[in-house]
């Protein structure tokens, strides 16, 4: 029998599913980002401040690892395998290591914001701690995700919080959407005994994106008048 | 008790009372559907007027406020803002 398809992380079809999925990402959260600078720039509101900051590392990470899936597609993963990009020793890749970890600071700028803890002086601290954790734990996948899925579960508590007490049908999609984003970095573990769980958790991610996507293209295109 | 309201959330009431009765209202009008002091609406009209959002105009001796372009932009603005406050609970 065949199984050569459990391999799903080595298939063409995967990269090609995980870069697309990548590139929505990329387009979701700048399209939130831009709506969060243009709240910020129009209220100087600090909470839009956080929030277009979130969103904008997001969209980068997602951007940085739809090129480091598309250079592997190419076969030039050579090029990044031979250089150790270390982000305080060669700054030329520590740049481009800085947005690969950027899903991380994006979900630490969401967390500041929901907890209210934006007001506090020391709020570049989470930055760094977020920061060099994140630089150093990057390489070992189920390390970064546990904790991006440990940071993230305090913006899917606050947003559920958010949901109970306005009952919203968008509160809602954007909790769903954290949640998902939550349980695609969860999942991280069950997808190291079982290999189906990479398209799993790839589905679920793209979840979580087309329910932020909902009501962000109602905010930008308007309801329809019936 | 209700949640105190922001200066732009003032100011959003402010010319979405003044759109609501066709662009243009005289001052008492503002000063019974805006729910502020005399003083306070005296300050944010003259905000209003000096950012552009709306204009002052003389009709048969009585003095008006009409809304501008850039009042209209703004309150579309505000109003996608408040939308996406609301979806995300922020």
């Amino acid at each position: 029998m065949d199984l050569s398809w459990l391999m799903v992380g080595e298939q063409p079809w995967y990269r090609m599913f995980n870069t697309s999925t990548q590139l929505l990402g990329v387009v979701v959260a700048f399209m939130i980002s831009y709506l969060g600078f243009k709240a910020y720039r129009l209220t100087r509101d600090k909470k839009y401040k956080y929030f277009f900051i979130g969103f904008f590392f997001m969209g980068a990470s997602f951007l940085a690892n739809a090129v480091l899936n598309i250079i592997i597609q190419s076969g030039n993963i050579g090029y990044f395998l031979e250089k150790r990009y270390e982000p305080f020793i060669a700054p030329l890749f520590g740049g481009y290591y800085f947005l690969l970890i950027g899903m991380m600071l994006a979900y630490v700028s969401l967390a500041i914001l929901y907890s209210g803890a934006g007001s506090s002086k020391n709020v570049g601290l989470f930055y760094f701690w977020a920061l060099v954790i994140g630089a150093y734990s990057f390489k070992e996948s189920v390390l970064f995700n546990t904790l991006c899925g440990m940071i993230l579960s305090f913006v899917v508590l606050y947003s559920f919080d958010k949901y109970r007490a306005n009952q919203n049908k968008s509160t809602l999609l954007t909790y769903l959407a954290f949640f998902c984003l939550f349980l695609f970095h969860a999942l991280v573990w069950l997808q190291q005994v079982m290999p189906v769980f990479l398209i799993v958790r790839q589905i679920i991610l793209l979840l979580g994106l087309v329910m932020l996507l909902a009501p962000m293209l109602r905010i930008f295109y308007g309801r329809k008048k019936k | 008790m209700a949640e105190r309201r922001s200066k732009h959330e003032i100011i959003y009431d402010i010319l979405n009372l003044i759109s609501h009765k066709g662009g243009k209202v005289k001052p008492t009008h503002i000063l019974y559907g805006g729910n502020l002091s005399h003083d306070r609406l005296k300050k944010y009209l003259q905000e209003l007027i000096d950012a552009g959002f709306i204009e002052k105009v003389e009709d048969k001796g009585k003095t008006f406020y009409q809304m501008g372009e850039k009042g209209y932009k703004f309150m579309e603005e505000f109003k996608k803002i408040e939308e996406m406050t609301q979806a995300f609970g922020i």
